[in-house]
């Protein structure tokens, strides 16, 4: 199964160049590797095969989410009917042996029936009445879950925060004077599928190690918005924005190194209201009718 | 070595009387050597002279023979609707023995005690109606964003939205893990247990 899931990645990966039943011709364009920090939206000059598509510039957004870590802690309603039900669990069960060794040994002290032999450590051991057992159980546990972890050492905004939330990650954009947190996007090249620019636009943005899996062909999403005055120069009147659906990859969850990996220079990985603080409200908008709420 | 040797002599022989015999038709014109190949039959070894045994204990050990087997069919038979016994499915006698005892006493419950009950059970199912409501709703507005998506994408470029409703072929197979309790502890070794198979074996 694996195997073949890797097989298959690596066959995506090598020939992205699908058979196009329509008669776009392809061509690699993976190496216009450009820098977050410096990319301007409408800084790609290249001629649309038809420019006339209205005058609108036509982009893909790739929307990566990270599915959360560790589980959420139980909301208070749930807590309240777990507790309900493992009350009910308890009534409608018999005793075990623990309990039966309780009333034992509540019943021994009651008769006065004292043991005088000596014991060895070793017996001692077994001769434990059960709530010294208790605490001994107590103790053992304690010292369990001081071991466990919930918390990776990184900074807010990487892979590894908001472990029991989902993030999703977004990149500082120049538009005109402004800077902008958006969605990582590109623009669409001629001869290219959306479903390519997606994953050229994550090959640029996203470390190779987090095995971002585009979810289908299809557009989840779209928003358009216009380019300021100054920008309009290049012949666009603004632009169409396609969005694409993006996990990364399960291994990302499990592995330690992985989760403590950090974001690129203006790139954040931000919870659902992060989101709407940073993010334009339309965008954010856009963004909701497709982003599946964890909370 | 001795039977192969001899089988070759055999075929060889034979080859060279069939030379004499029908002419040059026999002679090959090409350069690799001809495979002289051996049959199995020449691989074979003059048949071991048969004991003679007497006719009535032969017919005295078939008997037995068929004696050991119906003896096995009975056996067979009698245990038919026997099943094996699953081990961890069993109540051990222990436990039956004490299932009286360690019966839990039947607690009498005031009636805001169940009323209580009634209440979060009822508000459970509510709380579990406006979640499922909730994701529906989510899942609705998905769909319709996407079918906007594509609606629009189709204004744009017929081709590209040709391209973007086909099936995606990797989709398959999918895999996705649910959340952990805890995160793994960095550097941890986990312990080395021993293998026991306690299993018992049954017949």
């Amino acid at each position: 199964m694996m195997m073949r899931y890797s097989f298959l990645s690596l066959v995506r990966n090598a020939g992205s160049s699908r058979a196009l039943t329509t008669n776009i011709r392809f061509t690699q364009s993976q190496d216009h590797a450009v820098s977050p920090a410096s990319t301007n939206v409408a800084d790609h000059n290249e001629t649309l095969g038809n420019k006339g598509i209205g005058g609108w510039q036509i982009m893909t957004a790739v929307c990566v989410t990270r599915h959360p870590v560790l589980c959420p802690p139980l909301s208070p309603m749930e807590h309240t009917y777990s507790q309900h039900l493992q009350k009910l669990d308890v009534e409608q069960s018999l005793q075990c042996d623990f309990e039966l060794q309780v009333i034992e040994d509540n019943a021994k002290k009651l008769l006065g029936v004292e043991e005088e032999v000596e014991l060895l450590e070793e017996e001692a051991k077994e001769k434990r009445s059960a709530l010294e057992q208790l605490d001994v159980w107590k103790q053992e546990q304690e010292e369990f879950e001081k071991e466990r972890v919930y918390e990776v050492k990184a900074s807010g905004g990487s892979v590894g925060s908001s472990l029991s939330r989902q993030v999703v990650l977004v990149q500082k954009y120049k538009l005109g004077s402004q800077d902008m947190w958006l969605l990582p996007q590109g623009p669409w090249k001629p001869g290219e599928t959306l479903r390519q620019t997606s994953e050229r636009v994550v090959a640029e943005c996203c470390d190779p190690s987090l095995g971002v899996r585009i979810m289908g062909n299809a557009p989840v999403g779209f928003y358009k918005y216009k380019y300021p005055k100054e920008m309009r120069s290049q012949g666009y009147i603004g632009a169409k924005v396609f969005f694409y659906r993006g996990q990364v990859g399960y291994r990302v969850r499990r592995s330690l190194p992985l989760l403590q990996l950090a974001s690129k220079k203006e790139q954040q990985w931000l919870t659902h209201e992060q989101l709407s603080e940073k993010l334009k409200q339309n965008y954010v908008k856009a963004i909701t009718q497709f982003l599946i709420d964890d909370s | 070595m001795s039977l192969a040797s001899t089988g070759f002599l055999c075929t060889f022989h034979r080859c060279q009387s069939l030379v004499g015999r029908l002419g040059v038709r026999f002679i090959s014109t090409q350069s690799g050597p001809l495979c002289v190949q051996l049959t199995s039959a020449l691989r074979a070894e003059p048949l071991k002279k048969k004991k003679k045994t007497d006719p009535v204990i032969q017919k005295a050990r078939e008997e037995k023979k068929i004696r050991r087997l119906e003896k096995a069919i009975r056996k067979l038979q009698k245990n038919e609707g026997q099943l094996k016994p699953i081990e961890e499915a069993e109540i051990s006698m222990k436990l039956k023995q004490e299932a009286k005892l360690r019966e839990r006493p039947a607690a009498k419950l005031p009636s805001e005690e169940l009323h209580a009950r009634r209440n979060v059970e009822l508000q459970w199912a509510r709380y579990k109606h406006r979640q499922v409501c909730h994701e529906s709703s989510i899942l609705a507005a998905a769909l319709h964003s996407q079918h906007r998506a594509l609606q629009e994408l189709r204004r744009v470029s017929e081709s590209l939205w040709l391209e973007a409703i086909q099936e995606d072929q990797f989709a398959l197979p999918f895999r996705s893990y649910g959340p952990l309790s805890s995160l793994p502890i960095a550097g941890y070794d986990g312990p080395d247990g021993e293998y026991v198979d306690v299993s018992k074996k049954w017949e």
